[in-house]
């Protein structure tokens, strides 16, 4: 099962529950979706817009009718994932459950077409279709394929905000149209059909991003943005084409958010979720959390403020202490990130909105995601790195191609080298294994892609040894009850 | 601005299909020859069979407009999309292959079925109709129209004698009335 269906679908098909991921995925299912999309992809395609639109209809009624239809067809098979089916019917048959009201206000505020493709394009191509590739090709070539993958079309922004890593990129740098089309048509040969970009502040090149989406229309695309550039021109663009969702930056309350990334912004970016709310489109809002900011922006208070603005998901970033300029007692403590933890923890079965931390999610999804594993990033140098945290690479995009990039020294050292720890909360090679991250860096002789302040790799990991640290006992502590500890974890 | 780079980009393209035949047209040789770069073209169009569309739908826009068609009866809107297709014999023919025969289905489809509509409604019996069949009727009408036209295509055009249009026109004219006393309220 993949990491794309297990986290992030914010589709009516995947869910959070009580801490464990419940899923409609019948392994049947999935191998007649490939087999026919491979002989008559438009009929499939039509087929299954048909069935969506009769959950749309009447999504309370019509839900139900599916998932009988779907036990019934499915039976006592054990291999048709039974538990995940019965935790999905619970949500369901519960009209007061909180992911039961996050589905029913995905399909239902949410424009028709929209859904459609996000529907065809995260779900069946980068999860069913592209995951069956993406296995083929781990096989084939011995390495990590990612299911996204991360590029920043430009590095030049229009706020200059307070201890940004993006900014010290300097503002000169782009992707250029071909090589951003190119990088897709690679992708999608390998089975990835999920685009992030990140920055830079993306929406510079709007224009170009439009056509990429227009392009390549069986993809899904995500842009991380400060929402300042999103007008309602850019707006009936984005509802047009259907295949790109915003997750729009804020540092809490417009008092946070004014105060590092300048006045006004978040009064653009609150304007911004207004334009997409009005035209029905889906959008989520993410978040760094540091030790300054956490009580604010982890607050009842402010995921209610989200789940008001419109957004159906909410990303948490921990905040890395990357680059020369980085200040670590942004870091936070212990203490706090435990509270992340289990607030995130406690939001998912409270609220209708879907909450990640990536940093303390890591049991979900066995560790590191990075070096290909589940994704990489590229940056708008065209270099290679295999998190977009981590600033050291072997490879450049626009002299190798992408899958000698995941055979590359370093991203090989990600795949040899995962998990980093058995303990999944603690899941970096740099935060909380620094140790690791040196190890690979001087074996590969991956250099620093950092333009603007090339640092080493020392210096980088030294600032991660205390808190590594001191994170331990609490990791260990949390890990030893988490239901996602093999040691937990009872044969059915 | 938008609808007149889309307008150049159709052009360009109705230029081309006089040579070639759609899958000989690159988006590169496009942008080239109207003066355009690869990312304006996308910034439009997902590909050359996303023009062709917005051409085909554009071209007959153009084309009725010419016409005052306010009181035109479903022969006549028949004749205007025969002739529609008949002036742009080659660059259709060069348009349509196997890939795109769906959207030529959905084309003459949308075109045809608001004029026969029309004419089943001239019919008194279309009042006592039982539920569902008048759409019914309709759609079974269009599909013979849209048949009629997808054979006509695939057969490279022949002219107006060889396919007789004329006797699907005698066919709908002679049976429509007893297909609605077929499906008469009082009689399913």
């Amino acid at each position: 099962m993949c990491l794309g269906v297990k986290i992030l679908d914010i589709g009516a098909f995947c869910l959070f529950y009580e801490g464990t991921t419940s899923v409609i995925v019948i392994k049947n299912l999935r191998k007649w979706l490939v087999f026919h999309m491979n002989r008559s992809s438009k009929l499939v395609q039509f087929g299954l817009k048909k069935a969506f639109g009769y959950i749309e209809k009447d999504p309370e009624k019509n839900l139900v009718k599916l998932l009988d239809i779907v036990d019934q067809f499915a039976g006592d098979d054990p291999n048709m994932m039974g538990k995940q089916r019965e935790a999905f019917r619970r949500v369901i048959d519960d009209p007061d459950n909180n992911m039961n009201q996050l589905m029913m206000r995905v399909l239902k505020d949410t424009d028709t077409e929209v859904v459609k493709a996000m529907f065809e394009n995260f779900f069946l191509n980068a999860n069913f279709i592209g995951w069956q590739t993406q296995e083929e090709m781990r096989k084939k070539y011995n390495c990590n394929i990612p299911w996204a993958i991360l590029l920043d079309p430009t590095s030049a922004c229009n706020l200059k905000c307070t201890g940004c890593w993006a900014a010290e990129y300097g503002n000169k740098l782009n992707l250029t149209f071909d090589e951003i089309d190119s990088i897709i048509m690679q992708g999608k040969e390998l089975g990835v059909y999920f685009y992030i970009y990140t920055g830079g502040e993306p929406l510079v090149r709007k224009k170009d991003l439009i056509a990429l989406c227009r392009k390549h229309h069986d993809c899904q695309f995500l842009t991380f943005t400060n929402g300042t550039l999103i007008d309602e021109e850019f707006a009936d663009q984005m509802l047009d084409v259907k295949n790109l969702v915003p997750a729009i930056s804020v540092e809490g309350f417009e008092e946070a958010t004014d105060g590092r990334r300048g006045n006004g912004t978040y009064e653009k970016a609150v304007r911004a979720m207004g334009y997409l709310k009005e035209r029905k489109l889906p959008f989520g809002i993410s978040c760094c959390y540091t030790s300054q900011n956490l009580d604010s922006i982890a607050s009842d208070a402010f995921f209610d403020q989200m789940i008001d603005w419109g957004a159906y998901f909410a990303w948490y970033f921990h905040y890395m202490p990357v680059g020369n300029d980085a200040a670590p007692e942004l870091l936070p403590t212990p203490e706090q990130r435990e509270y992340m933890y289990h607030k995130i923890r406690e939001v998912r079965v409270t609220k209708p909105l879907f909450a990640m931390d990536f940093q303390n999610d890591g049991e979900y999804v066995g560790g590191c995601i990075a070096g290909g594993r589940r994704y990489l990033h590229i940056n708008a140098n065209g270099d290679c790195d295999p998190c977009v945290f981590i600033h050291y690479s072997n490879t450049n995009i626009r002299h190798n191609t992408l899958l000698e990039v995941l055979q590359s020294p370093i991203f090989m050292a990600y795949h040899d080298g995962q998990p980093f720890n058995d303990n999944h909360l603690r899941p970096c090679p740099m935060l909380e294994n620094p140790e690791a991250l040196q190890k690979m860096v001087e074996a590969t002789g991956a250099r620093s892609t950092d333009l603007q302040s090339p640092e080493t790799v020392e210096h980088l990991c030294a600032k991660c040894e205390d808190y590594a640290k001191n994170w331990t006992p609490t990791a260990e502590r949390l890990w030893k009850d988490s239901s996602r500890n093999p040691a937990n974890q009872t044969q059915a | 601005m938008k609808e007149f780079t889309k307008a150049a980009i159709a052009d360009t393209f109705m230029e081309l299909l006089q040579e070639h035949t759609i899958d000989h047209i690159t988006v590169k040789d496009l942008a080239e020859k109207c003066g355009i770069n690869r990312q304006t073209f996308y910034y439009h169009f997902a590909d050359i069979y996303d023009l062709m569309e917005w051409t085909l739908d554009n071209e007959l826009k153009k084309f009725l407009e010419r016409y005052d068609k306010t009181d035109a009866d479903w022969k006549e809107q028949l004749q205007q999309l025969f002739v529609f297709f008949r002036f742009r014999g080659q660059q259709v023919l060069h348009a349509y292959d196997s890939q795109n025969r769906l959207y030529y289905e959905q084309f003459i489809y949308r075109q045809m079925l608001p004029a026969i509509h029309k004419l089943i409604l001239t019919y008194e019996e279309a009042e006592t109709l039982a539920e569902g069949k008048a759409e019914f009727i309709e759609h079974v009408y269009t599909r013979m129209i849209v048949n009629f036209f997808l054979d006509w295509l695939d057969e490279g055009m022949p002219d107006e004698e060889t396919v007789r249009l004329s006797d699907y026109v005698h066919f709908m004219e002679g049976s429509l009335q007893s297909t609605l006393v077929t499906f008469q309220d009082k009689n399913v």
